[in-house]
């Protein structure tokens, strides 16, 4: 790594910093911001020449990200995610939310959106089998394992440190005379299993505590 | 890291900042020196002046006019401002004046996230300036480049306004003296009417030229204008040498510290302010007597 340059929170002139990397000698940009931040450091990297001579790598994939710095610079960029749009030809519970969605906002959901449905899903499922709203009650229902279908597969919580056990998308951008519409930015290239993925359950140090 | 090739581009984007800042911190600083209000709604006219500016874009689709619409709009806002509120603030302890030009901000802010949604918008660069200049010892983006020139050309415009007119002379005058030039008989109040709209206008010019760079949040003027206030401290409140020479400086001092490491750049900045009102509180080019 020839350079590491920090940008505070919501900075939005990014021409130091990239005028910093332009020297360096870089050859790959690997762009770790967030949200707007990630849009203008994308969007001044190319004013810069940085893009595309350089190779950009986001790790995560940013919701409207594509969108807003346009798919040329998005073009064969690999990112993991949690929800693509595309993935509605593969599981039918995506394709229903994806066609509820677009008729109702007129755009297709990103990650964010299928997050807080399927959490929202999952805890209505983990009520319905405990009988009750009480807690802890609910909280052994999640923890009894139950393999649910999801927009993304199977899933299942991890009792002993209650975190969800699922499918991690790993899209390439696409460039922009491929794209079929407006919004077809990435191109789903595995679906990976989540379990050999994931640390064990002690390796935080996670200690749960009590019910109450 | 320390090379001849990244100084001399951080150099170059420093002037680039600081052309900017020079802009923004004139039209403040004469402000504060003909009124002798602490305008703190300045930020807030930089944000107007570039959602004004995106507003007419977005309806014509002409960058000439939205600069031109958002100029003319702030210079308007400015002097009715002046009118409606700032005028009866004059006599007031400073505590009164830094209030109210805050909740100006404040409501103007708010204004803006309910009229146009709290969402970046972005401004297209004009078709003419984009792309990538090879300036040889680095690659710079067009547009930047020629916000460093319509930056110059304003400073100057403000220049020729200060200097060579009649009007200019009496805010120079008012700017040391508001009382004389009120017991010679000079209509002060129409005066200071002409200098905020001015000062507002500068902010408004400054904001929708900026725009393109930087994209238009309702909090981009927030962060601007505590930088401006800096460069009004190191370059002498009142005096537009000052400011110019101020802006340059804190341009360069943000760019050359970033290129050690851009962690550090505001905070050389303050330390750079501090050390001016340590040895010479007046400013660099300030008047003598100012407080």
């Amino acid at each position: 790594m020839v350079t590491n340059q920090v940008s505070p929170l919501g900075a939005t002139d990014f021409s130091s910093y990239l005028t910093n990397i332009a020297n360096s000698g870089a050859e790959i940009l690997v762009n770790v911001n967030w949200g707007r931040d990630a849009v203008l450091s994308t969007q001044q990297a190319k004013q810069f020449g940085l893009l595309p001579k350089m190779k950009l790598v986001i790790p995560y994939q940013i919701p409207f990200l594509a969108k807003n710095v346009g798919a040329e610079l998005t073009e064969g960029v690999y990112a993991a995610t949690d929800f693509w749009w595309t993935l509605e030809d593969k599981f039918p519970l995506a394709k229903m939310f994806v066609e509820d969605f677009r008729k109702k906002y007129g755009y297709n959901p990103e990650w964010g959106a299928e997050n807080a449905y399927m959490s929202f899903a999952m805890w209505a499922d983990a009520v319905e089998h405990a009988g009750t709203f009480y807690p802890p009650d609910v909280i052994k229902s999640y923890e009894a394992g139950r393999k649910l279908q999801s927009m993304v597969g199977e899933v299942h919580v991890r009792k002993e440190d209650h975190q969800l056990v699922r499918p991690v998308i790993i899209v390439r951008g696409k460039a922009p005379q491929a794209m079929r519409n407006k919004e077809d930015f990435w191109e789903v290239t595995e679906v990976v299993p989540g379990a050999p993925l994931m640390q064990k359950p002690d390796a935080f140090g996670c200690q749960l505590g009590d019910y109450t | 890291m320390i090379t001849w090739a990244n100084f001399s581009s951080q150099l170059f984007n420093g002037l680039a900042l600081g052309a900017l800042l020079a802009l923004i911190a004139s039209g403040l600083t004469i402000i504060y020196g003909t009124l002798g209000v602490l305008n703190l709604a300045h930020g807030a006219m930089f944000m107007l002046g570039g959602y004004a500016g995106y507003a007419t874009y977005q309806a014509t689709g002409s960058f000439v006019a939205a600069v031109a619409a958002a100029t003319i709009a702030l210079g308007v806002l400015g002097i009715v401002l002046e009118r409606v509120v700032i005028r009866y603030f004059y006599a007031r302890p400073h505590e009164d004046q830094l209030l109210v030009t805050f909740g100006l901000s404040i409501v103007f802010v708010e204004l803006v996230r309910w009229y146009f949604s709290s969402d970046t918008k972005t401004v297209q660069t004009p078709a003419l300036l984009q792309g990538i200049t090879n300036m040889g010892f680095m690659l710079y983006p067009t547009y930047r480049l020629a916000v460093v020139g319509i930056c110059a050309v304003a400073l100057l415009a403000l220049f020729l306004v200060l200097y060579r007119t009649r009007l200019g002379m009496i805010v120079r005058a008012g700017i040391e003296d508001a009382e004389m030039v009120d017991s010679l008989g000079i209509n002060v109040d129409r005066v200071f009417m002409i200098v905020f709209g001015i000062g507002a206008m500068a902010a408004g010019f400054a904001g929708i030229v900026n725009a393109p760079i930087v994209s238009l949040a309702p909090d981009v003027g927030e962060q601007i204008l505590v930088q401006t206030f800096v460069v009004v401290v190191i370059g002498g409140v009142g005096s537009f040498p000052g400011a110019v020479l101020g802006g340059l400086i804190a341009g360069e001092i943000i760019s050359l510290t970033s290129m050690v490491n851009p962690a550090y750049a505001y905070v050389m900045l303050f330390a750079a302010m501090a050390l001016v009102l340590m040895l010479r509180p007046r400013g660099l080019l300030g008047a003598k007597g100012r407080e």
